[in-house]
């Protein structure tokens, strides 16, 4: 089941996604995370944030909002506390960082090029739920200033992870390799909004709010065939994924490797569920390596 | 956020029968789930996090105290829950010979002691869930004797005033009130505490609530005024149950200063101490 995503090889191509898993390490023995083929912690920032007032989620038809607005302990903690903790195992391990300009993003970087530990770094470009947030995954000149900062900073490979809350995702995209990115997550939360309408009011303390869940994956789908034709991979594929077939679908259509999230709220071991469930499947369809199937799908 | 004590190793995700379903009382359901491995780990206030096996709505679980573990059929674990909404209404149409996914328990279970306190449960409605489970394990325990326990159950109207037979039975007194009057105190529950604890003039008293926020508010309020030591279970929305997503956090003093911090009520919580809960 390995895989190889940006010269990092994982052993098998299940991922967790940014913001659904913690930090993975409070959740065993529940969960096997030697099970994954990777560990994405949830974005961590220069200083500790609070993040927003609750509520902060809501169930909607197949998936939920969020706007938890980067709750995390920031990057000393996450750097001296959760890395090394991380150490030595069978899954790799991604951080996901957040800036509010690429000055504060190529710190953040090279804090962790210094701390080592870690295979890769996504660049969290798209989150719906700080002031600022989307901007730099919005807009084609700011996407590739922040991620050419951070590329001075390391030779970690890179991920810029992308909103797909843009008429069109490709610009973006390119911009992103252009600035230095190694490959591309796609996609962060589709922005949304719940309303009370007895108490006339939003149903989460952020007016809108980012969804998840199977209810965007067809969305998430568009975008990574979209972001795959413009550019290429590598790509990693997150947006409703809970199942091996789903991942199968998200493999055929260019994605390297795929992201579980929300689906972990639901059931805490999907990752490694989905990761045990892919060989069965393939074997169904005849398929022995999986990189056989990656990016199958025609273009045209 | 610290990286606290939850402990993982204690924690059981797994599929279970539905063993019996039915109408406590009207609009209030009681569903018993098979669940041999988890029973006995479950502490007097912690919760399950459930939902119907293999469905796709509801998505995510919804949290429900342990109502009860019953002695027999052994393994057998009760919840109680008024329907409110989608999630409530799906699992309370599980039927004997359907499946339930379950994850638990989660969350720090009420703290007791044996030291001649009166425990005081302050329920307002539906929030009676955790405690006849509490009175039960008080008793076993060896803490409390069911005579220095007592059951406060505030309700909107009589209709909606539940488990008092299950205290009668443990032979816990019990005191009822009712917002219309319709049966017992007319009054809140808070406002009928006071009176319980008039009552109970120079004994030393601990209290635990369960019920509606502005009702644990105002029973907040009373415990600090009287010095009373207080834990109240209180209600978020949740998605994971285990301190991983951030949905469900409320305030929290910090041990040391005047600031606050973030505590989530899925893993840190859900029972809280009035002192140095924010909301
Ligand atoms: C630790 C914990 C233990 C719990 N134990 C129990 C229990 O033993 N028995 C029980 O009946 N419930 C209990 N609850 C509450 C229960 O989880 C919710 O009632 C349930 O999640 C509602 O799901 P739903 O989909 O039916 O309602 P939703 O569709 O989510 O909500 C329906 C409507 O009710 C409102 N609402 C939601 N929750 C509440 C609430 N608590 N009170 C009033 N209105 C509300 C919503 O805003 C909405 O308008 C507990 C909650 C927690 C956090
Ligand atoms: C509660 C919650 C918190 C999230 N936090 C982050 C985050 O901190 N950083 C990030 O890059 N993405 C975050 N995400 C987005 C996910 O990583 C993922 O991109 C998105 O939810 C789509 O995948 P899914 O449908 O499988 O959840 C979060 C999502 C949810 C639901
Ligand atoms: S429900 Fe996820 S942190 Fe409490």
């Amino acid at each position: 089941m390995a895989v190889s995503v940006a010269g990092i090889a994982l052993q098998n191509p299940v991922l967790c996604a940014s913001g659904t898993f913690g930090y993975g390490v409070e959740l065993e023995p529940l969960v096997r995370l030697d099970r994954l083929g990777g560990l994405v912690g949830k974005t961590v920032t220069a200083e500790p944030r609070r993040g927003n007032a609750p509520p902060r989620t809501f169930e909607t038809p197949a998936g939920m909002l969020n706007s938890i607005g980067l709750e995390n302990p920031g990057i000393e903690s996450y750097c001296e506390e959760i890395l090394p903790r991380l150490r030595g195992r069978a899954f790799r391990v991604f951080a996901n960082v957040a800036g509010e300009d690429a000055r504060s993003f190529a710190r953040l970087v090279s804090r962790l090029d210094r701390a080592g530990g870690v295979d890769g770094i996504e660049l969290n470009l798209s989150c719906p739920n700080v002031a600022g947030g989307l901007d730099f995954s919005t807009d084609a000149r700011l996407a590739r200033e922040v991620v050419a900062a951070c590329r001075a900073e390391t030779r970690v490979p890179l991920f810029a992870k992308l909103t797909p809350n843009v008429t069109d995702p490709a610009p973006i995209a390119v911009a992103a390799r252009e600035g230095g990115a190694d490959g591309l997550t796609c996609v962060n939360t589709v922005l949304g909004m719940a309303v009370d309408w007895r108490r006339r009011a939003s149903r989460l303390s952020a007016r809108h709010a980012g969804l998840s869940g199977p209810a965007i994956r067809p969305i998430a789908l568009r975008v990574v065939d979209q972001v795959r034709r413009a550019v290429g991979g590598p790509i990693l594929a997150a947006g409703g994924i809970a199942t091996a077939e789903d991942a199968l679908e998200f493999l055929v259509a260019g994605a390297s490797a795929v992201q579980v999230g929300t689906a972990s709220f639901v059931e805490i071991t999907a990752p490694e569920r989905v990761a045990a469930d892919l060989p069965a499947l393939l074997a169904s369809a005849g398929v022995g390596d999986v990189n056989d199937l990656i990016g199958t799908l025609p273009k045209d | 956020m610290a990286l606290t004590a939850l402990r993982p190793e204690k924690v059981l995700l797994l599929e279970c029968d539905v063993l019996d379903s039915r109408e406590k009382a009207p609009g209030c359901r009681l569903l018993r789930l098979d669940l041999p491995e988890m029973a006995p780990r479950i502490e007097a206030g912690q919760f399950l996090h459930i939902r119907p096996a293999g469905v796709l709505t509801p998505y995510l679980r919804r949290p429900f105290s342990v109502y009860d573990v019953p002695a027999s059929p052994r393994g057998a674990v009760d919840l109680l829950f008024t329907v409110i909404g989608s999630g409530t209404y799906a699992l309370g149409s599980l039927r004997p010979g359907t499946r339930a996914s379950v994850l638990g328990p989660l969350g720090r279970p009420f703290r007791f002691a044996s030291d001649g306190a009166v425990s005081v449960l302050v329920a307002g409605g539906i929030g009676v869930a955790p405690f006849p489970d509490l009175a039960k394990k008080l008793i076993a325990a060896g803490s409390v004797p069911a005579k220095d326990i007592r059951a406060v159950l505030g309700a909107r109207s009589r209709s909606l005033v539940f488990c008092r037979e299950d205290f009668a039975a443990l032979g816990v007194p019990c005191e009822v009130g009712t917002d219309d009057g319709s049966e017992g105190f007319h009054g809140n529950a808070v406002q009928l505490t006071a009176r319980v604890l008039e009552g109970l003039r120079g004994q030393p008293v601990r209290i635990y609530g369960c019920g509606p926020e502005p009702m644990l508010r105002a029973l907040q309020k009373l415990c600090v005024e009287r010095k009373i030591s207080g834990q109240l279970s209180i209600d978020r929305r949740m998605a994971c149950g285990l301190g991983i997503c951030r949905s469900c956090v409320v305030r929290v003093k910090d041990p040391a200063g005047p600031d606050w911090h973030f505590e989530t009520v899925c893993r840190e919580g859900p029972v809280f101490d009035t002192e140095t809960l924010l909301w």
